[in-house]
């Protein structure tokens, strides 16, 4: 028996189609997991189910809900829906959620609106509700602001509110794309207990394949506004019919099918930190790091957000000071070197690709800019030249040049910025997230680039990331970082293979497998 | 809460200093020399001497602003050189006239301009939408002058509806008969740039994202736009009525000079067509500390209405 | 294909963008050619007769007024005027024959107290109040970008000073500034007028130059010039600036409209431009006693050719934004 039933759902926007032609079932008790990268329509495709679409969109199709069609509701019905028959759960809850407003108020809005219940009535639900999400200390939350509360507790406070009238089905949107990885577990356990206590149907919206087995029966996967296979999750899983669904199962970094690299042989160390700190008005985001780096070699450096490797990595690349420690390159001080001789033998790529190229600047003048800087190149034309070369080495052709960053999808820029890091030929380069943003299929591309890149120069990486199952194919060497402090560091192998930290364990643990 | 406020305050000085320094600088060195203005068309070189001499100008700069700076702490500026009134006397008795006519326009005008703007965000995009700005757009392509001098032969003039210009000795004589056709102008006048200004506010709050989670807990649209946008548009809007008050008090003096008004704004443009330097350094020095006192009311007026915001 | 290229097409395809950047560019060649003195050149002579109808009134007023004007001078007492044959004779003879003292009665929009044509005179003022538009607003544009990239960039000290400035600025609100530097500034004139409003007005661009710098600083494309060796000033100027120039232009348009509505409060109350040029505010100065009279085709000259000029400017600065914001990439 099907709770919900999509048939033929189209939604345009202007000229834009962003769903074609969707059709599946939600069961009544069961978990329909959607599945797709970006562009694939699956948030529009959820959005439309509530009617929640902004107003240049147009809807046809049948959405049929319990039996009715919900897009032949009045606004009335619809709204009487919202929020008790259907709850949704969004991805950011910090924008989620009215800044202005007590979480209790907001949580007890839903309860007021649909059954009509009194304040002391609300109040005691609403403390329940608290608790039930595993908020701790719920009187004192029931006041807090959104901004008082950490991400995990948001999204906690997000959930409270979207099942506390009962509703028959969730859609939850990306639910902990934007959380640490050790809160997603948690979040996600809460929802796998939420729902199975409540027998709640649930739509839930990933582009991570690894969340899908844990939490659903059905899977759904969607390529630019169409399905391209669904069906149960054993079926899809070990035997896929379609391209994109194989393709996209082969790119999960799933780390336990990750092999470590093997360290070889001892290269001469290059990099060596000790007791590097760093502090922000007084707040430290760095407390003492010391480490080693060999030529050639990869160090991975993991942690979650907060935890001072961006900092770390900024500090390696000499763009912030360090407040203490000291740094040597080959044996020299790092500091006392002059900037634009470091810079040559140090380079970084940003997370960010679609803020690391000046959108003002052609590519060409990008990659020819550190030429120019550090004196590479005769004259103009030789430095084209040059970065045609560095251009190919990246997988791109020559004509991209003369054009601008935003034509460039995500994957693409970030070859941009790698070639404008390799321009100055560096013997480190630091990558700070450098394939956190992109899509998973182009992550693996990105990676195997990265890997090709060192085999031919001897570069040496010091490869910053949350995410494990990238860092385990990445690295020799990996540091464990929390709070500003590493809390573990060894071979890539001893990490992964024999954890010793608690920290460490858990993070190794709340992976997605 | 009270080391902010003391930290505040005393953040003060340095700009008052400044707007000190600057007023000093205007009028007691790039003014030239006031004496030649005071003494009028024919004067002999003794006359020009004992003016200079009772004004204090024969004296070096750095006196001269000893004496300036003397003044602002003791918020006696000496008397008008035209009137020979006392300039804090000018002030006692022309604030009353401003007021009485700037708050009920302040009220009158946000009111208007709010709903005007809340209208136009929430059908954003529809005829009504666009009319509205381009009637806005040529609304405040209209000199001020013009308004005043249109509004004032039509209504007044032709129609008799208002009295032309002029005040009376009470305050519901004024306020309903002297002070009406200058606030209806006023806020004629303020409409278009407001109602601009606060249809930004709440369009920005309205493609917020907690706008679509309030909807999709199934609140009804007056909810949703009363309580949660307003309420987010608030700070903003608050801060930007709060801000406008300054600029009001010396803005108005156009509508106080034709409607012969007897405010502070009349008393500046007379100042300023007579060169009366004492009564303009005064009203700059007033206004400017009016000014400060206004800016750290708002910024509280924020920290109220905004929890996210930590008084550092 | 370059930003600022599809800004542009961005903008083509905004009809009404498209037709205020027309009409803007028609007063900027009006203007121009007044500058140049190809037109409105004579608009301070005496061609009509005081208060000449305009020519598009009913011909019944046209001819009451043409009756007023040649109606018999206030000083004749009947008595005929023995030298009149001869002064006739020299006056033709100095002026070769050309009928001398002949003024209009009607002229196209009309004629001021003294006889001065009111189309000229609106056409002047379009190059008055465009001068002093564009460059006061040139000048506070310079000022205000050049210390918000100084205060936002390098932040600490800089910023203070710069902050300090700006709070000592703002705290006199601007019209007050404005009048207290005009009182000071005893001579009058086009360039004190520029210099007035352009040394006042720099706070608000200086604000969101600020604002932007601060938010350019951090991001990551600045961070990746740094990290392969771009200069602080590099990194200001070729960097940062052309990211935050949208916003620079958007606020000189902006400006040039607010110059151009306080020029004409300054010019109304007596603190522009001097008597020798014409303003729309000058020209609004002589309403009030041309209104009592009945004769309001001056006041409605000016401020129909105020309003269309700021009202397309106004249309253009919104059109312009829209064609170039971010966000829309």
């Amino acid at each position: 028996m099907s709770i919900l039933s999509v048939r033929d759902l189209r939604v345009d926007f202007k000229a834009l189609q962003a769903v074609q032609g969707v059709s599946f079932d939600v069961p009544e008790h069961g978990t329909v997991a959607l599945v797709g990268e970006s562009g694939s329509g699956k948030s529009v495709t959820a959005l439309s189910i509530l009617g929640l679409l902004p107003s240049n969109a147009r809807a046809s199709g049948q959405i049929l809900f319990d039996g009715k069609d919900l897009r032949k509701l009045s606004p009335r019905e619809l709204r009487a829906l919202r929020g008790a028959g259907i709850s949704m759960v969004f991805q950011e809850p910090m924008t989620s959620l009215n800044p202005v407003f007590s979480i209790g108020f907001q949580i007890g809005e839903a309860l007021r609106e649909h059954l009509g219940l009194s304040r002391r009535e609300v109040r005691a639900r609403v403390l329940e509700l608290l608790m039930e999400v595993g908020l701790s200390d719920p009187e004192a939350k029931l006041e807090r602001y959104p901004f008082q509360l950490s991400g995990g507790e948001q999204q906690r406070a997000m959930i409270a509110m979207a099942i506390a009238c009962e509703p028959k089905l969730l859609i939850a949107d990306e639910p902990t794309s934007a959380l640490d990885v050790t809160v997603q577990k948690q979040i996600l356990d809460l929802i796998a207990a939420l729902q199975a206590r409540r027998r709640m149907a649930m739509l839930f919206i990933t582009h991570d394949l690894t969340l899908v087995s844990q939490i659903a029966e059905r899977v759904v996967v969607m390529r630019q506004g169409g399905i391209r296979e669904q069906g149960t999750v054993k079926q899809v899983f070990e035997e896929p019919r379609d391209d994109y669904t194989r393709m996209l199962l082969d790119a999960r970094p799933r780390i336990d099918a990750i092999q470590t690299r093997q360290r070889q042989g001892n290269a001469p160390v290059m990099l060596e930190a000790r007791g590097l700190a760093k502090s922000f008005d007084g707040v430290a985001a760095v407390k003492g790091a010391s480490f080693r780096l060999a030529r050639g070699r990869t160090l991975g450096l993991v942690g979650e957000s907060g935890s001072g490797k961006t900092t770390l990595g900024l500090m390696v690349t000499r763009l912030h000071e360090p407040s203490g420690g000291e740094l040597r390159f080959h044996g020299e001080d790092a500091h006392a070197m002059p900037r634009l001789a470091f810079k040559r033998r140090v380079q970084i790529v940003f997370q960010n690709p679609y803020a690391s190229l000046n959108p003002r600047f052609s590519i060409g003048a990008t990659l020819t800019e550190p030429m120019r800087l550090h004196g590479i190149g005769a004259d103009q034309a030789e430095r084209r030249a040059l970065a045609v070369e560095l251009l190919s080495k990246v997988g791109l052709p020559a004509g991209a040049l003369f054009r601008y960053p935003h034509e460039f999808s995500g994957g693409q820029r970030q070859r941009i910025a790698i070639a404008r890091a390799l321009s100055l030929e560096p013997e480190l380069l630091v990558c700070d997230e450098a394939v956190s943003a992109l899509d998973v299929s182009i992550q693996a591309q990105l990676l195997d680039l990265l890997q090709r890149l060192q085999a031919e120069t001897a570069m040496s990486y010091l490869f910053i990331s949350h995410d494990l199952a990238v860092v385990k194919r990445m690295a020799d060497d990996v540091m464990v970082m929390k709070d500003g402090e590493v809390v573990e560091s060894g071979t890539a192998e001893e990490i992964y293979a024999d954890p010793k930290h608690p920290y460490t364990r858990t993070l190794l643990a709340s992976v997605p497998r | 809460m009270s080391s902010y406020l003391i930290r505040r305050l005393w953040q003060f000085i340095p700009t008052l200093l400044g707007v000190v320094l600057l007023v000093f600088f205007l009028f007691n060195w790039v003014g030239g020399d006031p004496a030649y203005l005071l003494a009028g068309k024919i004067a002999s070189p003794e006359l020009i001497e004992n003016i200079r001499r009772s004004l204090g100008v024969d004296q070096p700069y750095w006196v001269q602003l000893g004496i300036f700076v003397k003044q602002v702490a003791t918020a006696d500026f000496g008397v008008s050189w035209s009137t020979n009134e006392r300039v804090s006397q000018i002030f006692a008795t022309r604030l009353g006239p401003s007021l009485t006519v700037l708050v009920p326009l302040l009220f009158a005008s946000t009111i208007l301009a709010l709903a005007a703007a809340m209208l136009v965000a929430y059908y954003r995009g529809s005829l009504t939408d666009r009319g509205i700005m381009v009637a806005c757009t040529v609304g405040q392509s209209v000199s001020i002058l013009v308004y005043i001098l249109l509004l004032q032969y039509w209504l007044a003039y032709q129609l008799g509806w208002f009295p032309v210009q002029g005040w009376g000795s009470t305050l519901g004589e004024n306020l309903l008969g002297y002070a009406a056709l200058p606030i209806l102008v006023g806020v004629i006048v303020s409409l278009a740039p407001d109602i601009r200004l606060y249809r930004t506010f709440f369009l920005d709050e309205i493609g917020q994202d907690y706008v679509r989670t309030a909807r999709a807990k199934g609140l009804g649209e007056s909810r949703v736009i009363w309580l949660h946008v307003l309420r987010n548009a608030a700070i903003p809007i608050t801060t930007n009525v709060m801000m406008q008050i300054p600029g009001l008090l010396a803005g108005a003096f156009l509508i106080e000079r034709f409607f012969s008004i007897p405010g502070i704004g009349r008393e500046v443009i007379l100042a300023v067509e007579r060169s009366d330097f004492p009564v303009i350094k005064a009203v700059t020095v007033y206004v400017a500390i009016t000014t400060m006192v206004v800016n750290l009311l708002a910024d509280l007026t924020y920290r109220a209405l905004d929890p996210r915001v930590q008084l550092k | 294909m370059n930003l600022w290229l599809l800004a542009g097409r961005r903008f083509l395809r905004d009809w009404v963008g498209v037709a205020s950047a027309v009409v803007v560019l028609a007063f900027i060649a009006l203007a121009g050619a007044s500058a140049l003195g190809w037109i409105a050149r004579d608009w301070s002579e005496e061609v009509a007769v005081s208060y000449a109808a305009p020519s598009f009134l009913a011909r019944e007023v046209r001819e009451v007024e043409r009756e007023a004007a040649s109606s018999v001078p206030q000083d004749d007492y009947g008595i005929a005027d023995p030298l009149a044959a001869e002064l006739a004779e020299i006056r033709s003879r100095l002026t070769d024959g050309a009928v001398a003292g002949a003024k209009a009665s009607v002229l196209a929009f009309g004629a001021d107290k003294w006889g001065r044509d009111v189309l000229k005179k609106a056409i002047k003022g379009t190059q008055t109040s465009l001068l002093v538009g564009f460059a006061a607003a040139g000048l506070a544009t310079l000022l205000g970008t050049l210390f918000g990239a100084l205060a936002g960039y390098y932040g600490r000290w800089v910023d203070d000073f710069f902050n300090w400035l700006y709070s000592v600025f703002t705290s006199i609100p601007y019209l007050l500034l404005v009048l207290a530097v005009a009182a000071v500034l005893g001579q009058k004139g086009i360039l004190t007028v520029v210099l007035i409003l352009g040394l006042t007005g720099w706070t608000g661009i200086f604000r969101l130059v600020r604002a932007e710098y601060l938010k350019h600083r951090v991001r990551e494309y600045v961070l990746a010039a740094d990290a392969v060796g771009a200069s602080d000033l590099r990194r200001m100027f070729a960097h940062i600036l052309p990211n935050v120039s949208h916003v620079v232009l958007v606020q000189l348009s902006l400006h040039v409209v607010l110059f151009i509505k306080s020029e004409v409060i300054l010019s109304f109350l007596g603190f522009g431009v001097g008597v020798d040029t014409v303003s729309w505010g000058s020209m609004l100065a002589e309403a009030p006693s041309e209104l009592i009279l009945g004769m309001w085709w001056q006041i409605a000259a000016a401020t129909s050719a105020m309003a269309l000029a700021v009202t397309a400017f106004s249309l253009f600065t919104d059109a312009a934004r829209d064609a170039l914001d971010p966000r829309l990439q």
